[in-house]
């Protein structure tokens, strides 16, 4: 459910006032910043992202997407795919696998942001994942490995793969909906 | 309009669709009341997930007033006069861009309305709970819809037997009825829009037509 902040802010967006954009840029960029730094490892690329997200935004203001799952989970999905756009565009596969084969050595992902104080609701959320779901979850977006790839490596159908992602991903909106609103 | 993209949809919202396409689906989905529900709702798992990278100090350069000036309207002196002349073209461009989606987007919508049958200001006011129904002996999943006080539920079911109807069953203070029937596709989706009186749901429950829940095994069942 979208909170009141949002609502406002989608409200504005469509009525096309631009000093929206500032204030949804003054809400949500730092942590866009931080998603697609995730994925860039680099400053300048991430802040790219994050520009390309909210000119996104802009053009999308009208759509119910926005409307239907808010400002702030619209524009982390739409910086982390143009962070990952912009480094498939640069080829950097080694980059990836190596963060693959990170993630193999790490049993819990979360334990990477161990300090935020969300990180424990994320921890929880995830740990009440059925094993599968959380693996499929995980190797996505921690190990930025597409679906076919997790498919392959869990030799698990692509089917079963998709629809574990999607089950994942919708348990942990629901857990977390409090937090997101 | 492309066909409704539901296997694109959890690849849109992983960042796994080249550019192009996963505008085609997101354009898709904003005029689309069925799409832009699941979309929401794989893009509300992501941002779950965001809720782990910690904010960094994003410092507020010129790149800030540069969304300004591609909405179209300066709002400060100091931001007008560092828009380049690309960036006013390219302002101005946005800003006819949204008149002629905000016409489009009007008639999207009624277009949408009449073909589902669902009152769209149900689904963009948000104002709703999903429920996962699943059975572990069956792929098939469904998802339904209902507003907080169950006056609507709107289920919106994937993987069943392709051709075939289904009844949707809620269950309240104990007692199970039939909510409403839907026919699925040749690729076994199927949705239904169902009014009724508000009240609590304690379960919900798709089945074959003419089998009770507890009749079919295959049944899809929440919690």
């Amino acid at each position: 459910m979208i909170g009141p902040r949002d609502l406002e802010l989608v409200r504005r967006l469509t009525n096309g006032d631009p000093t929206a954009l500032e204030d949804a840029y003054g809400a949500y960029a730092p942590r866009c910043k931080a998603v697609a730094y995730r994925v860039l490892r680099d400053e300048t690329q991430a802040e790219d992202a994050v520009q390309e997200a909210f000119l996104a935004l802009w053009r999308h203001r009208d759509g119910l997407v926005v409307r239907t799952s808010g400002i702030g989970p619209w524009l982390f999905t739409v910086t982390r795919n143009a962070a990952l756009a912009s480094l498939r565009a640069q080829s950097r596969r080694s980059a990836r696998e190596e963060r693959a084969a990170e993630m193999e050595r790490i049993d819990d992902p979360s334990e990477m942001v161990a300090t935020r104080e969300t990180a424990q609701s994320v921890r929880a959320a995830l740990a009440g994942l059925p094993d599968e779901q959380r693996a499929v979850i995980s190797y996505a977006y921690f190990g930025s490995m597409t679906l076919p790839q997790i498919s392959q490596r869990t030799g698990a159908p692509l089917g079963t793969v998709k629809r574990r992602a999607q089950l994942g991903l919708s348990k942990l909106a629901r857990t977390l909906r409090p937090q997101l609103s | 309009m492309m066909d409704h993209p539901h296997d694109d949809i959890d690849a849109l919202a992983l960042g796994e669709l080249d550019p192009a396409l996963a505008r085609e689906v997101l354009t898709h989905a904003d005029a689309c009341p069925t799409c832009a529900v699941l979309v929401a709702d794989a893009m509300n798992g992501i941002a779950a997930l965001a809720q782990v990278e910690s904010p960094m100090d994003v410092k507020h350069t010129a790149r800030a007033p540069r969304l300004v000036a591609l909405a179209g309207s300066p709002v400060n002196a100091g931001f007008a006069r560092r828009k380049s002349a690309f960036q006013n073209a390219v302002g101005w461009f946005a800003a006819a861009a949204a008149a002629v989606s905000l016409g489009l987007f009007a008639w999207n919508i009624q277009l949408r309305n009449d073909a589902l049958g669902v009152p769209v200001t149900t689904l963009v006011h948000s104002h709703f709970i999903h429920h996962p129904l699943t059975n572990p002996k069956t792929s098939a999943a469904a998802k339904v819809l209902q507003a907080p006080d169950g006056r609507w539920l709107y289920v919106v079911a994937d993987g069943l037997t392709p051709h075939t109807r289904y009844e949707l069953w809620e269950t309240r203070d104990g007692r199970a009825s039939i909510v409403g029937e839907f026919s699925t596709d040749r690729a076994g989706r199927g949705t239904k829009y169902s009014e009724q009186a508000p009240g609590p749901i304690d379960a919900l429950a798709v089945a074959e037509t003419g089998r009770s829940p507890d009749q079919d095994a295959h049944a899809l069942r929440w919690p």
